[in-house]
């Protein structure tokens, strides 16, 4: 039972990683109509930056976490001006390369520039665990958390309460009447790329006193795929599928092997893309040809 | 005919006053020009997005790695099992081609190339995982296989080969199947083409020759390891096809070349190379999507229209 538990809080801490990068993942897809397969890449440079700003620049840790996360969403900014605006009219498979590319450059622009050893975060919470009713759990652990759960508390209000958030979902549903409606659907891309940099660097932050800081560690993101594609790219169900793939996960790793941790995630991606393409929660009729 | 038999023989005297490294490099782009030779066939052709490749050139090398040294075969024999057995491989892949497009494709064959890479990884009875496998020295009957010079003419003989299947295939019903499916799966439907066993042979083709490439990089490197085929391979091949030009019988070719030559030109560090990699890919896709090729095409398309009707019947029914 205590093995149990102690699997949840390590399901519950991952998950809402995965919950954060799959939200960046989801909000680009709907506004965009792409995936962002450098997504990861972003979650990599948040940690970089953080770590530069609060070590090697020596600012106070609030401010490099704020910082950090300003920085990232203005990158996100740029790819988008830059990238997606000139592939709109490009065939799916373009757009794909596109990011995939950018992903590879991204990554190995952090190699030349920090060098491929890892790097560790100096922890900026207390660092010994409490335990709670029998399980213990680490301070960065509940962080993680809260931070997430006021964060996507915030973006559901964001998307649903605000002006601008309506009009992202306005423009998500419907981009040519969301235009003829006068909403700029170009600040929607754009407030779009920014929002999932601002979320991928938030993961990057949370992430990097937990994991090692080493420029291969976007490989992560593959386990947001899973979570969308399990939410089929609707934004609470993606929560909800990246809470569900950590917990598969670490089920398996437990219950299981190790080894075959990371290839649940895997065979989630093909299971559904097989089974229901559209995702664990949608009522959708599929298109049958 | 007569241009091929010449080209040997210019070949025959050139290739033995090469370096050697310069021979391993043609080795080398060689190899991975039958990757992108198969990737082609199942991207440019017939339009299903495949980031599996990688996996599949590590299945070809290890499967026909094993046959040399667990099973004792030589090495043509084990280069056709790995690429038989690659083939059937890819046939396992192409099952979930069959439901999805675009981006959900993407990412099952990502998910099956990070996937293969683990088995790879983790399969130590088998595959000896992070320690890597040794490809000894083959021959063919009794002519020993020793150095870069010598596996040059294996090679060249395998390559020359596939192209030509490639280009077979391509010119054939099967070709014309893919592009259909490719340009219009319900339209292609609608005319009696079986989307499914034309997408299903486009992955297997691709696996085939992954599988062979595979094997032949086993028996040139001597080394394997499942770190080389994981998803920075699948990026290469990838890089291979946009710039060199998807859908075009060169284009392969040229993407190899390029992919590797480039390299060699840039001296800096490895993360260097894939940082330009990168590069030339974004710009690539989204200036020259239509690769190298494509743009050689173009300039011959465009010779053609410039001239007069009578001089342009003539340029086009040169062979």
């Amino acid at each position: 039972m205590e093995l149990f538990l102690q699997i949840l809080v390590q399901s519950i801490t991952h998950g809402s990683i995965y919950a954060l990068i799959g939200v960046g993942l989801v909000l680009i897809f709907r506004a965009t109509d792409l995936i962002n397969f450098a997504q990861g890449q972003l979650v990599m440079i948040g940690a970089y930056i953080s770590i530069t700003l609060s070590v090697s620049v020596g600012l106070p840790v609030v401010l490099s976490f704020i910082l950090t996360l300003l920085i990232v969403a203005v990158i996100g900014a740029a790819i988008e001006y830059s990238v997606c605006r000139r592939l709109m009219r490009a065939p799916i498979m373009n757009t794909i390369i596109a990011t995939f590319a950018l992903g590879v450059i991204l990554q190995n622009a952090v190699i030349l520039i920090y060098g491929p050893e890892v790097y560790s975060m100096p922890s900026y919470l207390p660092s010994h665990p409490i335990a709670l009713g029998g399980v213990i759990v680490s301070v960065q652990s509940m962080f993680i958390v809260g931070v997430t759960i006021i964060v996507m508390i915030s973006l559901f209000l964001f998307l649903g309460r605000t002006k601008q958030g309506r009009a992202m979902q306005g423009a998500a549903e419907n981009r040519v009447a969301a235009a003829l409606m006068g909403i700029s659907v170009k600040r929607v891309f754009a407030r779009s790329w920014m929002l999932s940099g601002f979320l991928s660097a938030l993961a990057g932050q949370l992430l990097a006193p937990v994991l090692l800081v080493e420029p291969n560690m976007g490989i992560i993101a593959i386990k947001s795929f899973s979570a969308a594609i399990i939410g089929g790219f609707g934004l609470p169900a993606t929560v909800v599928g990246g809470y569900l793939v950590s917990l598969l996960e670490n089920l398996v790793g437990v219950y299981l092997t190790v080894a075959l941790k990371d290839a649940a995630a895997f065979l989630v991606i093909v299971l559904v893309l097989l089974a229901k393409p559209e995702g664990l929660f949608t009522r959708q009729i599929r298109r049958r040809v | 005919m007569a241009a091929a038999v010449v080209s040997l023989g210019v070949l025959a005297l050139i290739i033995p006053t090469l370096a050697d490294y310069t021979i391993y490099i043609l080795n080398i782009i060689m190899i991975y020009s039958i990757l992108a030779m198969g990737l082609n066939l199942v991207m440019g052709y017939a339009g299903q997005i495949s980031l599996v490749n990688g996996a599949f050139f590590g299945i070809g090398a290890y499967a026909s790695t094993l046959c040399v040294t667990a099973v004792g075969f030589s090495i043509v024999p084990s280069m056709l099992i790995a690429g038989i057995f690659t083939a059937m491989c890819g046939v396992v892949i192409g099952f979930p081609a069959l439901r999805l497009s675009g981006h959900y494709l993407a990412m099952a064959t990502l998910a099956a190339n990070q996937a293969i890479q683990l088995v790879l990884t983790h399969w130590h009875s088998v595959t000896q995982g992070m320690h890597g496998l040794n490809h000894p020295t083959v021959s063919i009957y009794r002519w020993e296989l020793t150095s870069n010079h010598r596996t040059f003419w294996l090679i060249l003989a395998v390559t020359s080969a596939l192209f030509v299947i490639s280009h077979n295939i391509v010119n054939s019903h099967v070709g014309r199947g893919f592009t259909a499916v490719r340009d219009s799966e319900i339209a292609a439907e609608v005319f009696g083409i079986r989307r499914s066993m034309y997408k299903t042979l486009a992955f297997s083709l691709s696996g085939m020759y992954g599988g062979v490439a595979g094997s032949l990089y086993a028996v040139v490197v001597g080394y394997i390891h499942p770190s080389s085929f994981g998803l920075l391979e699948a990026v290469n091949h990838l890089a291979m096809l946009v710039l060199g030009g998807m859908g075009t019988l060169t284009g392969p070719i040229f993407g190899a070349v390029i992919l590797i030559v480039l390299p060699e030109l840039i001296t800096g560090l490895a993360g260097f190379r894939a940082l330009v990699t990168g590069v030339l890919i974004l710009l690539f896709i989204i200036f020259v999507p239509q690769g190298v090729a494509g743009v050689l095409r173009q300039l011959v398309e465009t010779r053609l229209a410039r001239m007069p009707p009578s001089e342009r019947k003539a340029e086009e029914e040169r062979p």
